[in-house]
């Protein structure tokens, strides 16, 4: 029976195909992202090994449990000054070392800032212990003057600076001109994946780095021979006073790879593995599809079977033992594809200057047994509905001339379709306008259904959808575009599975594009809303980029023709003193609430004194909060404070939750320059004459951006439309799948009807005809797929819009009506790529031989 | 024998040939392995006449018709539909030859099955952008005698009622000449009687000339002449036949 099945695969081959590529290009993907997990976590493993290969005991600020946010961190700092000699005394310390570590920025030769795409630019104390440090002077000499530094080798690279060259530092209070007296090179000399380094002495720490003399980020202790770092951590732990914490080196990399995991790997693995996943469901369609065709083709075979003795299951099992071995063998192919996949997916991602640390690709066992199970387990599963329908039929059919195709009454699946689609509806309704907690669970519950109705009720929409879609063709086309209609509306099981793949693609696509396009459009209406000035001067804020030096805005406002100039800047605040730790903004507020309308509904602005604090609405009614009422705060020096409700403001858009004076915060915090200075003009200058001003202060910076209104919106929401660009690319593997799916649907219905074929060239139907006859209908199939897809994409997007954004005071559902049409063209393009071959195929075909075909 | 109702599919001269072969070898293989399917034919189809051909299995009838019926070529020889030498035909210009001058009904899986009876019938008419001439197409489905199912899907008729929509979609676009190939092989005999008394009507009334391979010498009494082939030769032929003279003449031949 199992050498029966292996011959019929092999005999097959050819419209297995399409099985096979759908499988291979899923589980190539899937295992293609796992092994870029695996490869980025060992050369990021490396990395830190390295980087902490000097330390072997931390001693640092205690680090909240659950944050792993650096800014936070950096700008907590300990007693060094106190701490050292303490630590120094202890038996089995070789060397302890206060680092502090901060923003700090250089400008190359071009005058552009160099780094800051993500990994962080620091200024740092240079460390004279050459075996704590991971960095190794590689030219010229240790900084000793305060305004001397020592820079990474790759900074010096990429700005073309060298020794003896005079730079410009950008720090978040002020730029500093700084000597580059050495160059540093990284361990062994591997790549330090972006991160930038400006080392200075200990003077030029005093000087220029911390706030209070004395303190510093943290300390790094190195240990005397024979003594482990355990037993040196523990020795060292009482002696480091309340609020600190010691961990040991191994400990201190082990965390960084965790971090590092928790806020980027991850998040890109199950990124990446959610369109894996797309895809692979994607491919169910086409393999289910696949199946159920060549079961009906050979129907009186296995009826044949059964009537010389064969079981229902071992007729069955002819069919699965068929799936496993196209699962198999598509995986094991799909997971050497996948090493491809992951070293093109790296070979992006470093175009892209994501500085990703180097090295080969690490194919980890289990991420390798994940990607070939779980292709087996989608094509046995997608394989065994067809193979058991297939093993139900009737030995006596076996006898029958011709396999009629008979219809099966659809009415009870009409009926558990239109089910599910009420109920589904019913649910987002119900999320949607009831807003009760977890509506946007609750809504996807929704959309689930939704599309399960949807996928049920394929096979009962699809005779009366494809016939509506083929009208104009048929009016059009003549009897080629009848024959098309009916060719498509034929078997509407078949034509709704094929669609079906597609359907689910572009929906998901559409999903995204209306939710990203709505949520664009509420961040520009908020801008556009709230913002008063005339230019801004965009840092990037603290996810990267280049803050913008303190100084910038109190030396624009000073500027001819700018009436205002105000810089908004902000940091963690443990509020409540719970872990709890909020983002909170911060500014001169009077001047502030000029540029920006806050819509402030309680207090004033002008009430804003020190020990005070504004809230949102919206904060206020969460934590029933009012003016008057006090609220206890942690600064990130620790400090604690009671500070008062002051004022309440409904628009949240820009500033966030909680807003606090500048001088208040900048007392208890080392504060990283402004993420954006607002500008306002004095009546009667024009833009480009405040433009050019600025340009005088902004370029020895690093030439920040100076945006007007229609640029800074548009830079607002740009992130929004390169993430949209990164989920259509994504997106596309599921849709070349869903067109490959048709394509061998297809290629599978010609073959099945080569008789008829036959029969239209014998009686004059030319090749050309022939071909536009499998052509259109592929057409009606795609167009079926993405005008469904569309619609319930574009459905689901505005119920899941107004989920995600109930608190929004208007409805920022936005149709992305360009792209909704462009997707549509898309896919009748798309329908006719499908049928390239097996058009060719069917025009191909001899007369005789097909009109003999048996 | 000409009381015609309709006028003759065309106006060439009354007894001149409407398909002739001439020399016609095919060869199938090559070397060792061939296979002379037919050994130099020279025949001719009169016009407005119904002509069968029989033979034993292997005898070439098919391969005769399919190749003067442009669906296959000659390896040497000619095949000439009208006065037209197929051999010089590009595949383009076969296809409209089928499609306009030539008729065909096959064993079965004559129809296409996702549309109407009436469709199947005027279909070569479509294929051409051609509208069927309404009197003609009533006159071929009142003979045919399918009126009352004219809206029926292939799956929905009978076996002999769809080798009769068969035959009538064969007529519509009043071609030089119709090729059938046991066209009532897969009939009870009832039904094939029905098909072969169309045939022939269509002969004597219209003035259609039809080719018919057949094995069946009651079906082949239907013809004007039989033509008898064996070993990729004509081996005889019999005119006026009856049931019982064309089996004579199959025994005599050893069939």
């Amino acid at each position: 029976m199992i050498k029966l099945s292996l011959q019929n695969t092999w005999a097959h081959k050819r419209r297995l195909i399409g099985t096979f590529m759908a499988v291979l290009i899923g589980v190539g993907f899937l295992s293609g992202t796992l092994i870029l997990g695996d490869t980025l976590r060992a050369n990021f493993t490396r990395l830190f090994d390295a980087g902490y290969s000097g330390t072997d005991v931390l001693i640092r600020p205690e680090k909240p449990k659950d944050s792993n946010d650096d800014i936070a961190q950096a700008s907590r700092v300990l007693d060094a000054a106190t701490l050292i000699p303490k630590i120094e005394a202890v038996d089995g310390v070789r060397a302890a070392v206060a680092r502090t570590t901060t923003y700090g920025q250089l400008i190359g030769k071009d005058g552009e800032a160099i780094g800051g795409n993500g990994p962080p630019t620091f200024a740092a104390s240079w460390n004279p212990d050459t075996g704590i440090s991971p960095y190794n002077l590689t030219k010229g000499t240790v900084p000793s003057g305060p305004d001397e530094v020592v820079i990474d080798a790759e900074s010096a690279k990429d700005g073309k600076l060298k020794v003896g060259d005079t730079a410009t530092l950008l720090m978040s209070a002020a730029p500093l001109q700084v000597k580059i007296v050495g160059i540093a090179q990284f361990g062994d000399g591997s790549s330090a994946v972006g991160v930038t380094y400006a080392f200075f002495s200990e003077s030029g720490v005093a000087a220029h780095l911390t706030a209070t003399p004395g303190t510093a980020n943290d300390i790094v202790v190195a240990a005397d021979q024979g003594i482990s770092q355990t037993e040196l951590r523990d020795r060292i732990r009482p002696l480091i006073g309340t609020g600190n914490e010691a961990l040991t080196g191994t400990a201190a990399a082990a965390e960084a790879v965790d971090d590092i995991n928790a806020e980027f790997l991850g998040f890109l693995t199950s990124f990446l593995v959610a369109f894996a996943g797309i895809a692979l469901f994607v491919a169910t369609f086409s393999i289910y599809n696949t199946f159920s065709i060549i079961i009906a083709q050979r129907s009186r075979e296995s009826a044949l079977m059964r009537a010389i003795g064969a079981t229902r299951r071992q007729v069955m099992n002819a069919t699965m033992v068929e799936a496993i071995v196209i699962g198999v063998t598509a995986s094991v192919v799909g997971l050497a594809a996948g090493l491809g996949v992951a070293a093109g997916l790296k070979g992006v991602f470093d175009a892209f200057g994501l500085g990703l640390p180097a090295g080969g690709l690490t194919l980890k066992a289990s991420s390798a047994i994940v990607g070939i199970v779980v292709g087996i387990v989608v094509t046995v599963v997608a394989a065994v509905v067809p193979a058991r329908r297939g093993s139900r039929v009737a030995p006596i059919e076996a006898l029958r001339s011709s396999a009629v195709e008979v219809a099966v009454p659809l009415r009870r699946r009409g009926i558990i379709g239109v089910i599910f689609a009420v109920l589904g509806i019913a649910t987002l309704i119900g999320a949607v306008t009831a807003k009760p907690d977890y509506e946007m669970q609750i809504a996807c519950v929704g959309a689930g259904l939704i599309l399960i109705g949807m996928l049920v009720l394929g096979p009962v929409i699809a005779r009366p959808v494809a016939g509506l879609i083929g009208a104009p063709l048929a009016r059009l086309g003549g009897v080629t575009g009848e024959l098309s209609r009916e060719n498509a509306v034929r078997n509407p099981r078949r034509t709704a599975s094929t669609a079906a793949a597609l359907l689910v693609g572009v929906a998901i696509v559409v999903l995204f594009s209306v939710f990203i396009s709505s949520t664009k459009n509420l961040v520009t209406q908020s801008v556009n809303k709230t913002f008063g000035g005339d230019l801004v001067i965009a840092g990037q804020g603290p996810g990267g980029g280049a803050p913008l030096p303190e100084a910038l805005a109190g030396d624009a406002a000073k500027l001819p023709g700018i009436n205002s100039a105000v810089g908004l800047t902000g940091g963690p605040l443990t509020i409540k003193g719970d872990a709890n730790t909020e983002q909170v903004a911060a500014a001169d507020i009077v001047p502030i609430t000029k540029l920006l309308d806050l819509d402030i509904v309680d207090g004033s602005a002008a009430a804003m004194n020190d020990g005070t604090i504004a809230i949102s609405e919206d904060y206020a009614k969460d934590e029933k909060l009012a003016v008057g009422d006090s609220l206890t705060v942690t600064f990130p020096d620790k400090a604690t404070a009671r500070l008062r409700v002051a004022m309440v403001y409904a628009n949240a858009d820009i500033i966030g939750p909680v807003f606090i004076q500048r001088a208040e915060y900048r007392r208890h915090a080392q504060l990283f320059g402004d993420f954006i200075v607002f500008i306002g003009l004095d009546e009667g200058t024009s833009m480009s004459a405040g433009r050019h001003e600025l340009k005088a202060l902004t370029d020895p910076i690093g030439k920040p951006k100076i945006q007007d209104r229609a640029q800074y919106t548009e830079s607002v929401g740009g992130a929004l439309d390169q993430l949209l660009g990164i989920v259509i690319v994504m997106l596309a593997l599921a849709i070349l799948i869903a067109v490959m799916g048709i394509a061998n649907t297809l290629s599978l219905s010609v073959y099945e009807r080569t008789r008829e074929l036959g029969v239209l060239r014998a009686v004059g139907t030319t090749r050309q005809q022939v071909r536009r006859l499998v052509r259109w209908e592929s057409v009606i199939v795609s167009t079926f797929g993405t005008v469904g897809g569309v619609g319930l994409g574009a459905g689901l997007g505005w119920a899941l819009v107004q989920a995600a954004f109930s608190d929004s005071k208007t409805n920022p559902f936005a149709l992305p009506v360009g792209q909704l049409v462009m997707i549509l063209v898309l896919g009748i393009v798309v329908g006719v790529l499908a049928s390239a071959r097996p058009a060719y195929r069917a025009a191909k075909m001899e007369v005789l031989g097909a009109v003999s075909a048996t | 024998m000409t009381s015609t109702t309709f006028p003759a599919p065309s106006a060439a001269p009354p007894v001149s040939a409407v398909a002739r072969a001439v020399d016609a070898v095919k060869h199938y293989g090559e070397g060792d392995t061939v296979v002379k399917a037919l050994d130099g034919v020279t025949v001719e189809f009169d016009r407005s006449r119904f002509t069968a051909i029989m033979g034993p299995s292997g005898s070439g009838k098919s391969t005769l018709m399919h190749c003067i019926a442009g669906l296959d070529t000659l390896t040497s020889g000619q095949a000439i539909i009208g006065d037209v030498d197929l051999g010089t035909l590009s595949d383009k210009a076969l296809t409209i030859l089928r499609r306009e001058q030539v008729g065909f009904v096959f064993q079965a899986f004559n129809l296409i099955p996702t549309i109407s009876a009436l469709e199947n019938i005027i279909l070569p008419l479509r294929l051409g952008g051609k509208t069927a001439d309404q009197d003609w197409l009533d006159a071929v489905v009142d003979t045919v005698g399918l009126r009352d199912r004219l809206t029926h899907r292939p799956s929905e008729l009978s076996g002999g009622q769809q080798q009769r929509v068969a035959v009538a979609r064969a007529l519509v676009s009043r071609p030089q000449i119709v090729f059938a190939d046991e066209p009532t092989g897969n009939l009870d005999s009832r039904s094939g009687a029905e098909v072969l008394a169309f045939m022939r009507r269509s002969v004597d009334e219209f003035g259609q000339s039809i080719a018919m391979v057949t094995h069946d010498p009651v079906a082949a009494s239907y013809a004007h002449r039989v033509l008898f082939l064996a070993d990729g030769k004509v081996v005889g032929q019999l005119d006026d036949p009856t049931a019982t003279s064309v089996l004579d003449v199959m025994r005599g031949l050893g069939g």
